[in-house]
């Protein structure tokens, strides 16, 4: 009959022995290494995601843009020819036309029987007619008539002047509140 | 003896715990530092992406609408082309011009254009001219240059009597659209739309 022989030492017995504080810390050592690797995987996996979020998204912008491009150039175009009309209608709003305002003078010095040998028109409002008349009181009518027909207007001499062959010259200013509006 | 296998055990603990902050700390570093940094810059161009195909979905869905305008639009194109022209359309512009001038039954004295000048609102092209005619044959003209297809802008006029008929000298500008001023317009509005969306 064989007897068993127990050879193991006192601290080999202990170290195997059930001690409590000893599985708690190789169960939190479990549970750290657990967390740090299942974070670490988790983050990777996260920032792939990521990564493959972005490239359909790169994906599904360049598709657009390819679908809008002709929507952008139509609304480019749009664009232009709407400023065009803008610009056109304020421009046509400031824009001045002298032919109205020549005609009126020229019709009002040949009803007063005068010769006009110069008209200039700038469009800070200020005309200046020169001519000859055979008397000042025709000069003085054609005043009168110029400041009737053109609304707002004020008709200044500068010189009537005996010349010669019995005709004054002379020389008015036109001043009008909004040039270039002449005409009837 | 016993004093001896405390700071032996001592010693590894602290050389343990010097091993787990390094590691923690190149962990740190070379992973979770990084990685968060592109994560932040992936959600930063996600974010952006977004916005922008946004943009381009609701761009779409205006498809109808925009060509709808366009076709509204379109019929008056080539009357607001020739009406404001393009700097490129300058030689169309001056050649009708030369045409206006010389179709009529005046002399022609002087025709001078200027250099194009570049305005914020619009460009022109500064022109000078004297004609020599009948004073009715000069309103005319005149009234054929204020109704040029193309804007014109008058300066100073002046008709005065010579021998042989009336002169007339004008000052005038051509005026032209300022050149990818309504492209750029457009870029802008989108622009402003992607910075609301992102606010």
């Amino acid at each position: 009959m064989k007897t068993s022989i127990n050879l193991r030492t006192r601290e080999f017995v202990i170290a195997r022995e059930f001690y409590w504080p000893r599985l708690l810390i190789t169960l939190a050592i479990i549970l750290v290494v657990t967390l740090f690797l299942g974070g670490s995987v988790f983050v990777y996996l996260y920032r792939v995601h990521l990564e493959v979020e972005t490239k359909d998204l790169l994906q599904d912008k360049a598709v657009l843009q390819k679908e809008v491009a002709p929507l952008k150039e139509l609304e480019a175009k749009i664009g232009d020819l709407e400023k065009r009309e803008k610009l056109g209608d304020a421009l046509e709003e400031e824009s001045i036309t002298w032919s109205g305002l020549f005609e009126t003078i020229y019709k009002l010095a040949r009803a007063n029987e005068l010769q006009l040998t110069s008209i200039t028109a700038a469009p800070e409002g200020n005309t200046n007619i020169r001519g000859e008349s055979p008397s000042m009181r025709y000069i003085a009518l054609f005043m009168q008539d110029l400041e009737e027909k053109q609304e707002g207007a004020a008709a200044v001499y500068r010189y009537m002047n005996y010349a010669k062959d019995g005709r004054f010259a002379f020389e008015l200013e036109l001043k009008m509140d909004d040039a270039g509006e002449g005409g009837e | 003896m016993d004093r001896k296998i405390d700071q032996s055990k001592l010693i590894t603990a602290v050389v343990i715990l010097l091993l787990a902050v390094g590691a923690a700390l190149l962990y740190w570093l070379y992973f979770l530092k990084p990685s968060f940094a592109k994560i932040g810059e992936l959600q930063n161009e996600i974010a952006t992406l977004e916005g922008e195909i946004d943009k381009l979905e609701d761009k779409l869905s205006k498809k109808d609408l925009i060509v709808q305008q366009w076709e509204e639009v379109r019929e008056r194109e080539p009357l607001l082309r020739s009406r404001i022209p393009g700097k490129e359309d300058l030689p169309q512009v001056l050649e009708a011009l030369e045409k206006l001038v010389r179709r009529s039954p005046l002399e022609l004295l002087t025709l001078n254009a200027g250099e194009l000048t570049e305005g914020d609102r619009y460009w022109t092209v500064p022109v000078s001219l004297q004609v020599l005619g009948s004073r009715n044959e000069l309103l005319l003209f005149l009234k054929e240059l204020e109704k040029f297809n193309h804007m014109v802008l008058l300066g100073q006029s002046n008709i005065e009597k010579r021998e042989g008929g009336h002169r007339l000298s004008v000052n005038f500008n051509l005026i032209f659209i300022p050149e990818g001023k309504a492209e750029e317009e457009v870029g802008v509005e989108e622009e402003n739309g992607l910075e609301e969306k992102k606010a």
